[in-house]
This record gives structure tokens, sequence and C-alpha cells, in this order.
């Protein structure tokens, strides 16, 4: 007597192949949504390790630094930005810049860094300058302070820019192109969706005389898509890929590896979930199983 | 004795455990096969793709060139080891093209290795430290040279270069004639000052020189920002050009 438990193996095996590419394909577009482009994903791992610390002594350093080919006081500088403005200006450019590409924001986003205070003191101290030098405040020390307070600003931006988002966020540039590759994946999801409801169902069918091998069938779809996602994000994590990452900037290094490992440990949590689900409904499979024996048992 | 029923009911036990574990393999191999089939498939598929992505992700990922900073993580220089030395044939000053070989002590990236001094108080530049190298951080501690510039002694031009707000300060104050002086632990170069000039910020033809020129270049450039004295950034460049008086080496 033959003691089959998978019935129909060869069209639940090719069913439940096309059901794994499947559910890889809607976890990608899940994680998309909710944690690819989720402005938490980062700012939580950068807050760790306290990425405003180190970006603040960065504009320290430059304070110091600038003075050597500008002349303007490194204490301008300093007296000028607080730690709570650039905690601030770092964490809003991030989440701004993914609101945009998760369609929440609709204007490019901005740098918004408060320089009122830094241009005051700045133009302070050039009033002060020309007066000790005995120098007239003419049109071209006017263009020389704008330009120095331009440059200023525009350093002082690039260290607060810890991601390098400025990069995609230009008019047509990457944000904007992942935005509306976003759109199309949410009309793909549906699709998929649909896709993966008929493919159930044709699954069911194949298995209507033993049900509970859809569960096992759907499960075993769960955990190749489950695995596909696991595997890499544990092998990237376990090897520290990212530490190679060749960037000269200590805070750009900190802040962008941080936000991938950040970004690998969701990836690991939602694959992880899934797994636990794949192996939920084979387990279940498994009690079916044993149920139906003992019940064909007690008839005999 | 064992009856036929007996034998024929221990052989479907028998063959009822085969297929149990059979069964119970499959079940858990299946999902195995599945994923081995994927994989499978997504490499047929995407294998092209993935070397040209792994290109991309090796350079991007590249343990060795993730520097953080040239003149800390260059492990150039510790204690132990020896400068180098190489004999380096020089132009001789005023002698239609005769050559010598002398010593040359080569510096290391981020090494001090040379005092500058203009015989002219105004130019507030007297025995000044010469590094090899323009990080940053070279320049806030001292004048800096460019390492595409030739090694002081050696026959070429030596381009060096400080902020105008510190070291470089008073560089507007040099005057055509004024002596300016290089020493090394090599030995120690004399230069005149021929010419100065203001370039824009774009124009950077002083800084290169040809080699193969003949007679050959044999010059220093000292060079800084400028804005007529204004504080602030400068889109405009000093250049104190200096054709060299003597060379004087150790060996």
């Amino acid at each position: 007597m033959k003691n089959k438990k998978l019935y129909n193996y060869l069209p639940n095996l090719i069913i439940s192949l096309f059901l794994a590419f499947i559910f890889l394909a809607l976890s990608l577009l899940f994680a998309a949504d909710n944690i690819f482009f989720e402005p938490t994903t980062y700012t939580n791992s950068m807050h760790k390790i306290k990425i405003e610390d180190t970006a603040f002594q960065e504009i320290q350093t430059y304070s110091e630094q600038q003075y050597a080919y500008t002349g303007v006081e490194a204490d301008t500088l300093k007296k000028s930005i607080n730690k709570t403005d650039v905690s601030n200006a770092i964490y809003s450019y991030v989440e701004d810049t993914f609101s945009y590409i998760l369609g929440e924001k609709s204007e490019l986003p901005e740098f918004k860094a408060d320089f009122t205070l830094l241009e005051k003191n700045i133009s302070d101290d050039y009033t002060k300058w020309a007066k000790k030098e005995g120098v007239e405040y003419t049109q071209e020390l006017e263009d020389i302070k704008q330009k120095t307070i331009k440059n200023v600003e525009q350093a002082i931006e690039s260290d607060l820019d810890v991601m390098l988002l400025s990069h995609i966020n230009k008019p047509n540039g990457i944000s904007t192109k992942l935005k509306d590759l976003l759109v199309l994946a949410r009309k793909i999801r549906i699709a998929l969706i649909a896709t993966a409801v008929i493919f159930i169902g044709v699954m069911a069918a194949v298995n209507r005389k033993h049900i509970g091998g859809l569960l096992y069938w759907v499960g075993t779809s769960l955990f190749c898509s489950s695995m596909l996602i696991l595997v890499p994000c544990a092998i990237l994590k376990g090897t520290k890929y990212y530490d190679g990452l060749a960037i000269h900037n200590d805070t750009v290094y900190n802040a962008l590896t941080r936000s991938m490992y950040g970004l690998t440990d969701s990836l690991i949590k939602l694959s992880t979930v899934t797994l636990i689900v794949a192996v939920l409904f084979m387990a279940l499979f498994a009690l079916i199983i044993n149920l139906t024996k003992f019940k064909k048992k007690e008839k005999c | 004795m064992v009856r036929k029923e007996d034998k024929a009911s221990s052989s479907d036990a028998d063959k009822l455990k085969k297929n149990k574990r059979t069964s119970v393999a499959v079940m858990v191999l299946t999902p195995l096969l599945v994923l081995a089939l994927c994989l499978s498939i997504m490499t047929l598929v995407s294998y092209k793709k993935f070397i040209e992505l792994q290109g991309y992700a090796a350079i991007a990922f590249n343990e060795n060139a993730h520097l953080k900073n040239p003149s800390e993580d260059n492990k150039y220089r510790n204690a132990d080891v020896l400068p180098m030395k190489g004999l380096t044939k020089v132009t001789v000053p005023d002698s239609e093209n005769k050559t010598e070989q002398h010593e040359i002590i080569y510096p290391y990236y981020g090494d001090k290795y040379a005092e500058l001094t203009v015989k002219n108080d105004k130019a507030g530049i007297d025995k000044e430290p010469v590094y090899w190298g323009d990080s940053d951080d070279l320049l806030a501690k001292g004048v800096v040279q460019s390492n595409y510039s030739a090694y002081i002694g050696a026959t070429g031009r030596v381009v060096l270069a400080a902020h105008n707000h510190t070291y470089f300060r008073y560089l507007p104050n040099i005057l055509v004639g004024d002596q300016v002086i290089l020493k090394t632990d090599y030995g120690k170069f004399t230069y005149e000052v021929t010419e100065t000039k203001v370039l824009p910020d774009t124009d950077t033809s002083l800084l290169y020189y040809d080699v193969t020129a003949d007679p050959p270049v044999d010059d220093l450039i000292l060079y800084t920002c400028w804005n007529n004295g204004y504080m602030g950034l400068s889109d405009q460049r000093l250049y104190v050009i200096c054709k060299v008086v003597s060379k004087e080496y150790k060996n």
C-alpha cells in the first residue's frame, strides 16, 4: 500500500516554482514601499551611531580650516551653527528625499539648513574688518562677501549631506526616476497579486481532493522566496561587505554603511517572517496529514 | 511455523516503512529542489547582468580603496623605515645644459622635508616648513609642495603653495630680485624672484611644465590665492616665479 502524502507532484512543483517568483517579486515590492524608501530605515540607523555629532564635529573642523583661505574667523562660523540645527538639517533632508520618492511630497527636496545667523555673523565680520582696515565698503567687497558666504554655505551643506542625496535630487535625477518607477511598481504589484491568486486557485484545484497539500506547496513557495532574500542578506551582513565602501569622508562612510546595514537588517527580518510563515504552513500540512491518518485508523 | 498471512503482512509493513521514509524525504527535499530550480533559472536569466553589476560593486566596495585620509592612512612611514635616497641628474645652473649627479632624499607623503625662507622681512616667510603633498591638513601645517612638481634640487619646476591668510599672507609684499632659499636634508637651493603674476584661478598653466623642454625648465613657483588684500574668497591666484641661482648638495 503506497503511503503517498504529496499528490499530483509535478503540476504542484511547476505551479510552486511560479509562485516562488511571484512571492519574491511581491516581497521586494513590499520592501520597496516599507523598507527601501522608508526614511526611518535610514534615520534610525544613523541615529544609533549619532551621525549628527560626527557631522557637527566636521563643521567645527571646517570652521577652523576655512579661515586660512577666506579670512573669516573660525568662531564666527562656530557660533552660527549648533547641534540641533545640524541634526534637523540632516534628518529632514533624508525624510524629504524618501517622502518625495514615495510620492508623499511633490516638490524636489532641498536642503533646509537655516543660514540666517551665519550670514548675519559673516556680514558683521566684514563690516568690522572694513572699519579696522580703513577699507571703503564697495560693491567689490560686497561681491566677495556674497561669494564667500555662498562657498561657506555650500561647504556646510556638503558636510550635512551625509548620504550624498544631493547627487540624486537633481531635476530629472535619480530620485525622480525612482519615484516614477515606484508608481509603476505599485501597478505591477496589483497585477502580481492577481496572478498569485490565480495560481493559488489553480493549485487549490489541483489539490482539491487533498486540500492539505495546498498548504505544503504554498509553504514551499514562501520558503524559496524568503531564502532568496535571506541568504544573500545574511552573507552581506556576515562578511561585512559594506565595510569596503570606497568613500574617503568618515561621516559619509559611516552614514552610508550604517544605512546599508540597517536596510539589510530590515530585509532579513522581513524574509525571516516569511520563512516562519512558510514553516508554519508546512507544519500545518504535517498536522493535517497526521490527523487524517489518525481518523483513518479510528475508522478502521 | 510462520504463516503465509504473517509473512505477507510483515512484508507490507516493511514496504509501508520504506514508503513512509521516502515520502518524508520527498517532503523535506522538495522545498530545496524548488529553491535550486529558482536559483538555476535566475542564474540563466541574469548571469551577464550580475557579472556587470559585480564589476561596479567591486569598485564601490573595495577594501583597498577605502582611504580615510591619505596622509594618515598612507602607512608610508614608520620610525624604522630608512629614507628613500636616489641619485638624480641635475642641470648645473648657468652652465649651458651641463648636468651632474647628486643624491636626493625622496620624501614620503606628509613628510616635512624642507624649510622656506624669503630674504625680505615684509614677505613674512622665515624657515617655514614645507610638506610633501597638498591635502587640507598639510595646508593647515605649513607650505605644501604639489607632488606633481619636481623634487627640490632636481631639474624641473618646484611648485609650493600655502593659504593667503596663513603662511603666504604677506607673499604679495615679495619683490623682484628677492632671494628665496629652500633647505633640505640633502642640500640648500637658492632662487631669485624674477616675476610676479596674478592669474584667474582657472588658468593653471604655470603649475605645469614641459619635461622635454630644451633647455630644461628649472625654476620655483610660489603661489597662493589673491584678492587684493580683501577678506574672503578669491578667484585669482598670485604666482611668484623664481629662477635658480645656486644648488648646493651634500652628496
